[in-house]
């Protein structure tokens, strides 16, 4: 896996690595429509985790209208500004069950995400909420009280 | 029971002309025929992956065109030729995946990885298995679905001898299990030795069904196939043979 970008004068860094390109925010240029570093890594570990749950769910035939996935954090005041949580909220509108979204949930933070689980072994605490058709079925859970059934 | 009733389907180059037929319970059902006779269109039609343009399937009365996936997966398993490849799980949760839809009983999940030899890989991720072990592991899931139906779409096909054994093994289970097994398979010694029923198609339509002891000979063969056959009895049962 290997990554590349360039800088684009007065404008911040753009990939240019034969993929579709990520534009992302430079201090020094203060382009604000840019996406900041620590941004992209709340971004990764959302569409990571996001990418387990959606494909577990699709096996367990549920279905949903609409998915959404916001990913919240926040850094520290002193240096090293080291992000201190990541809190995501699973969004869905549909028919999907609580237990089932709950068990994708817990399967990707501790087993699968490989973008959360380095995160979290970084010292950074993740966080997850669960909402399903504006009910929030799971607020704040922390990640290290996840138990999987095979752990029990 | 499931019952296809008149059923058409219409693709851009193919055509099932409202076939019909009833589907034997707690036994093999074999659906036979040449490469885009229908066989497997009629088996997606069965679980609702295909829409038919015409006629309905039946499940245990129910029309499935009004039935949610969830409800049909509680009822029918589907084994495909191809494996779904982006699994990037291990066999243990694929396999554990699978029982979304099942009630209580039926067998658990060490039992069904033991059953079909594969405990041992099961902390391996599915996506690194050959497409035979796959397939295996996949058979697992369908048991430990515990549904009353099993779709089979032919299951021995790229098989190493070792892995056609044991599915053969996994198969003959499911039936002394009570389960009912629909197999699509072009394997005349198997649809004649093994089913209880089996179908015949050719061209979108049922050419012939029932008892493969009295369906299965060379006449129909040759309007099925297109191809004459000799048969001659052996150890393992009757065989046939093309020949040309």
């Amino acid at each position: 896996m290997k990554v590349s970008f360039h800088y684009v004068p007065g404008e911040g860094f753009d990939s240019d690595d034969g993929k579709d390109t990520v534009r992302i925010y430079f201090s020094q240029d203060k382009k604000e429509m840019r996406h900041a570093p620590t941004e992209l890594l709340l971004l990764a570990v959302g569409s990571c985790t996001s990418d387990d749950v959606l494909s577990i769910l699709r096996k367990m035939r549920q279905e949903f209208s609409s998915y959404r996935c916001e990913v919240s954090g926040e850094k520290r005041e002193e240096h090293p500004r080291m992000l201190k949580y990541a809190h995501i909220r699973y969004i869905f509108e549909g028919s999907v069950d609580p237990e089932k979204a709950r068990k994708a949930i817990h399967l990707s933070l501790r087993k699968y995400c490989s973008v959360s689980i380095t995160v979290e072994r970084g010292g950074v605490k993740v966080i997850y909420s669960l909402i399903i058709n504006g009910e929030t079925v799971d607020d704040s859970v922390d990640v290290e009280e996840i138990k999987l059934e095979e752990e029990a | 029971m499931i019952e296809v009733e008149n059923l058409s389907i219409d693709r851009k180059t193919f055509r099932i002309n409202g076939v019909s037929f009833s589907i034997v319970e707690n036994g093999i059902n074999g659906i036979g025929g040449l490469n885009g006779s229908g066989k497997t269109t009629v088996l997606k039609a069965i679980y609702g992956f295909l829409k038919p343009s015409g006629g309905a399937v039946y499940i245990d009365g129910k029309n499935i065109s009004g039935m949610k996936p969830r409800e049909i997966a509680s009822m029918v398993s589907v084994v495909h030729q191809e494996q779904p490849t982006p699994m990037n799980f291990t066999v243990r949760d694929v396999v554990q995946l699978s029982g979304y839809s099942r009630g209580q009983g039926g067998p658990g999940l060490e039992e069904c990885l033991e059953a079909c030899g594969i405990d041992h890989l099961s902390d391996r991720e599915f996506s690194t298995l050959s497409g035979g072990e796959k397939r295996i592991v996949m058979f697992a899931a369908a048991m430990y679905q515990n549904t009353r139906y099993i779709l089979l779409d032919e299951p021995m096909t790229f098989l190493d001898v070792d892995k056609a054994v044991r599915v053969m093994s996994i198969i003959r289970r499911f039936r002394e299990a009570g389960k009912t097994v629909v197999i699509v398979s072009h394997d005349i010694n198997f649809l004649y030795n093994e089913c209880d029923s089996v179908i015949l198609m050719r061209s979108g339509s049922v050419l012939y069904q029932g008892d493969p002891r009295k369906v299965i000979n060379e006449k129909t063969l040759y309007e099925v196939f297109n191809v004459k056959f000799g048969r001659y009895e052996s150890a393992e049962g009757v065989r046939f043979y093309p020949y040309p």
